[in-house]
């Protein structure tokens, strides 16, 4: 093959990637010229494709589902793009109910602390609806549920979402009032079908501030779960509980 | 096959995007949706794919609006560039089209290449080019993008074989960039 030839059908495979229709052997050829013409490819008939195509789709619009627009600006709000209200995600004070909470042992204090400060500093470069956003892309089974106010508290809205191949997840909640965490504090309860139905797994505690914005909120489930069923927030005694008395039920979100 | 009567968007929305403008990529996500949910239906009959790729897309787009350049494409053209390479890698990963092998490497697209484009055009350009291909070629291009037929789908509709489609259409392409090259224009890829 001369360097006109094979000049010629560098494009070829080019004009065929920015066309899709390239072939494994051709996409191994395509990378061979390249590499030994030292070219470069520029992105013109790429831009020249796409051109088309949007032109062409323009003139046969289809509205996007409602469902995935939602979902898109949800998004955009989550993972702190312009445009969504600004975001309040709150530090779950780990250490601080444990010292607060008697039912737990200086032992498992100190563990739990330890841990807490590997998943700081494993995910400290993370913030919470980045993670978020990235549990959405990565589990392809996650689950994602609606929460809806109770009693007292019907403004309370939001989302959960958990993974549970990654044993992690996150609430995203709006039109909760700000508690004072010295006289109260909000607490999640997980009802795990393959556990005890009276006895859900402690969630984790947390606060939500008084500025009314969306607030995200990390699962910091005591136990492993699986499939949960409901998720259901009550409001506590300062440090959380170890058995609700549900007298104060804020939100639920289940299947 | 050109359309010159695009959606004009009142105020270009990549940029604001890249600054971190308050409601700027709603925007975005209103005004581009249905061209890229459209574009994305042309290559994946699953609605439930369709829809974990557009938000692929729009994380996508999202993180490269500040490699968007004005004076060489618009936004449209822009975007429309990420929601095909998207669609296609998504295709040749999937070894869904009969006519291709699944490939295990991440992308076929080198990326970015943008920058490095030299035949910026516009709509009446990219249309009076599309004039000068020979009317097969014309042909063979609107039953690709406008009608969104794959290339198997084109040689059983034209009766022409496999390897003919696909080298009309690349030559064809690669011709109406010569064209607009020779033609030396010097606006940007399609008005919308």
């Amino acid at each position: 093959m001369n360097p006109s030839d094979s000049e010629n059908r560098y494009n070829e495979l080019l004009a065929g990637r920015a066309l899709g229709d390239l072939m494994l052997e051709e996409e191994r050829e395509l990378a061979l010229l390249g590499e030994q013409s030292g070219i470069s490819p520029d992105a013109d008939l790429e831009l020249l494709a796409a051109s088309l195509a949007v032109e062409s789709v323009l003139q046969r619009l289809e509205p996007m589902p409602a469902g995935l627009a939602a979902r898109l600006h949800r998004k955009a709000d989550m993972i702190g793009l312009p445009g969504g209200s600004p975001i309040n995600y709150p530090q779950v004070p780990a250490w601080k109910n444990i010292l607060l909470n008697p039912m737990i042992g200086w032992a498992a204090a100190a563990a739990i602390l330890i841990l807490s400060l590997v998943l700081m500093r494993t995910e400290a470069p993370l913030p919470p609806e980045l993670a978020a956003a990235r549990l959405r892309s990565q589990d392809k089974d996650l689950i994602e549920r609606n929460f809806e106010g109770l009693g007292e508290f019907k403004q309370a809205s939001g989302q959960v979402l958990w993974s549970d191949a990654q044993q992690r997840g996150f609430m995203i909640l709006t039109g909760i009032p700000a508690n004072d965490p010295r006289k109260a504090q909000y607490q999640l309860w997980i009802v795990d079908p393959t556990r005890d139905a009276d006895a859900p797994v402690d969630g984790g505690v947390f606060d939500i501030p008084g500025n009314g914005s969306p607030v995200v909120v990390p699962i910091a489930a005591k136990l492993a779960l699986s499939k949960p069923q409901a998720f259901v927030i009550t409001l506590e005694h300062p440090g959380g509980v170890v058995k609700s008395k549900q007298e104060n039920l804020v939100a639920l979100a289940k299947n | 096959m050109v359309n010159t009567s695009a959606p004009v968007i009142s105020k270009p929305v990549l940029a604001r995007v890249a600054a971190g403008e308050s409601g700027a990529m709603n925007v975005c996500i209103n005004h581009y949706g249905p061209i890229v949910w459209t574009l994305v239906r042309r290559y994946i009959n699953n609605s439930a794919t369709s829809e974990d790729l557009v938000q692929e897309i729009f994380t996508e787009i999202w993180k490269k609006a500040a490699t968007y350049d004005p004076t060489i494409a618009s936004e449209s053209t822009f975007i429309g560039m990420i929601a095909r390479r998207r669609a296609i890698d998504f295709i040749r990963r999937q070894g869904r089209n009969p006519g291709f092998e699944p490939l295990e490497v991440a992308s076929s697209f080198p990326d970015p290449a943008l920058e490095t484009s030299s035949i910026p055009c516009d709509t009446e350009a990219l249309k009076s080019s599309l004039e000068t291909l020979p009317e097969e070629t014309r042909k063979l291009f609107h039953l690709f993008f406008d009608d969104g037929f794959t290339h198997p789908e084109i040689a059983d509709k034209t009766g022409l074989p496999l390897g003919t489609v696909k080298t009309r259409l690349r030559r064809g392409l690669l011709a109406l960039r010569d064209h607009l090259k020779r033609a030396g224009i010097t606006n940007t890829y399609t008005a919308s």
